[in-house]
């Protein structure tokens, strides 16, 4: 799995961080940064739960399994 | 057309003039909820949206707008003065703008509402809520606890983080108790005079605030707004108080309605005690999707067609969007009517969704996780000592006016 975060489409929600903190983390500004782009485990469908269901901006993404 | 369509279809127009999530008639949509077109009293056409997966979809979609616009789905009669009035303030209200110049707003507030900011937060709103709850034992058992930390914490926490001085505090909560807090005891004419009260104020704090700058968020947003063009003085006035009033009323209703939940669910209540730092996160979301219902729904105009799920929504047309409802889904949530710290409820849609999805969200949840925290811990015996009729309805909006317990 790799995750990828497009600064773009963020808008400083920060649901990432709050509910996958090992994968994403929120800078001062707001925005996104992607700490780890391959999680594993629960890590992994704590990312997949956040592009698929969480993110408002829909900016996260995930390709391969 | 069933019945139930029938029902729908009039509820926006009835019987209150909103729709209204509570009443029975949403019970009885049809089955797997598919949208629903429904005429509003200007006699523009609009859809109800009620399934999860939906809502998420076309809030997050950039083909709506919520920016003023001759078929906007306005859900009462409103005559033109009005609709003008809103059309003007429109035009500085982040909840009113869409991108690219809400984008450009947002992240003006932004870093003062990022988790980390938040919390920043969390020492002080310990020691307030530990003064709130001191005073509520030292004054003895029962007590209305909306009173006594639901509707003082909240207003205390928001003045602080915005930097109103200690002095006009009472400014600000004594209006914004009369506009948002307990709507149901005063009348229009108090409502306006509460407003223009604050307008006054902020104005005059605006004033201040550009030409002696402070380091908190109203500081902040002042100064950031001021390198732009974005704001004159009218609409800084406007977009400040509104950055205030936002999310008062929301969170004044969540600390007291997820009170109301645990106790009135002894074994979910018991087993959060036994594993708060575990079960908390989960608790928080679980009263946020609950009790959606008690919101304002959303709306949305389109502006080009859009298809889903073989529906066509036309140029023009408006959504109503029931996040309530949306939390309730039989289909995304089992059970939904059931409160259960167990479940994951972490997409819920009391936020909202989108790039509106609100801006003080950590605060807030923040607010709520802490008090709900700080009241299981002290209190073994927390229970409600009458329910009062808590949930009452002005509008379709039921502000929590009394919860009273005893422990």
């Amino acid at each position: 799995m790799k995750v990828h975060a497009e600064r773009d489409r963020c808008i400083g929600a920060g649901l990432c961080t709050l509910h996958a903190p090992s994968v994403f983390d929120q800078e001062d500004d707001g925005m996104v940064v992607v700490l780890n782009d391959s999680p594993t485990g629960a890590d992994a469908d704590d990312a997949r739960k956040v592009a698929e269901h969480l993110c408002p901006g829909k900016a996260v993404l995930i390709t391969g399994g | 057309m069933t019945d139930a369509e029938t029902k729908m279809a009039k509820c926006p127009v009835a019987p209150h003039g909103w729709p209204n999530p509570l009443l029975p008639e949403y019970d009885q949509l049809p089955e797997g909820r598919p949208l629903t077109q429904v005429t509003m009293p200007s006699g523009s056409k609009a859809w109800l949206v009620a399934q999860h997966d939906h809502i998420q979809r076309l809030l997050a979609d950039n083909r709506f707008s919520v920016e003023p616009h001759p078929t906007f789905p306005i859900r009462f009669p409103a005559p033109q003065e009005l609709l003008d009035m809103i059309a003007r303030d429109a035009k500085n209200l982040l909840v009113t703008m869409d991108p690219p110049r809400h984008t450009r707003v947002r992240q003006m507030a932004l870093p003062d509402f990022t988790i980390k900011a938040a919390e920043k937060l969390r020492p002080r709103m310990q020691d307030l809520i530990d003064y709130y709850l001191d005073k509520m034992e030292a004054e003895g058992a029962p007590a209305d606890l909306v009173q006594a930390l639901a509707l003082p914490f909240p207003a205390q926490v928001i003045c602080e983080l915005a930097g109103i001085p200690e002095n006009d505090r009472e400014i600000f909560t004594r209006n914004a108790a009369i506009m948002v807090g307990t709507r149901h005891s005063y009348t229009m004419e108090q409502k306006l005079a509460a407003n223009e009260e604050l307008m006054k104020y902020f104005a005059a704090l605006v004033t201040e605030k550009q030409s002696n700058p402070t380091d908190d968020m109203l500081g902040n947003f002042i100064a950031r707004a001021g390198k732009t063009d974005e704001f004159d003085h009218h609409g800084l006035t406007l977009m400040t108080k509104m950055l205030l009033l936002a999310g008062y009323e929301f969170i004044v209703n969540r600390i007291a309605l997820g009170i109301q939940a645990l106790v009135e669910n002894p074994e979910q209540l018991a087993a959060l005690r036994a594993d708060l730092p575990g079960l908390m996160p989960k608790t928080v979301d679980e009263v946020l999707r609950y009790y959606s219902l008690v919101d304002e729904i959303i709306a949305r105009v389109a502006l080009e067609d859009v298809e889903i799920d073989g529906v066509t929504i036309k140029a023009g047309e408006g959504i109503l969007v029931l996040k309530g409802l949306g939390d309730r889904d039989p289909s995304k949530y089992p059970n939904p009517d059931v409160f259960d710290i167990h479940r994951d409820s972490r997409d819920h849609l009391a936020f909202g969704y989108g790039v509106h999805q609100c801006l003080g969200q950590h605060v807030a949840r923040l607010m709520l996780e802490m008090c709900l925290t700080s009241l299981v811990e002290r209190f073994p015996g927390l229970h409600l000592v009458e329910g009062d009729e808590p949930i009452e309805l002005i509008d379709g909006l039921p502000p929590v006016h009394k919860l009273t317990i005893g422990w």
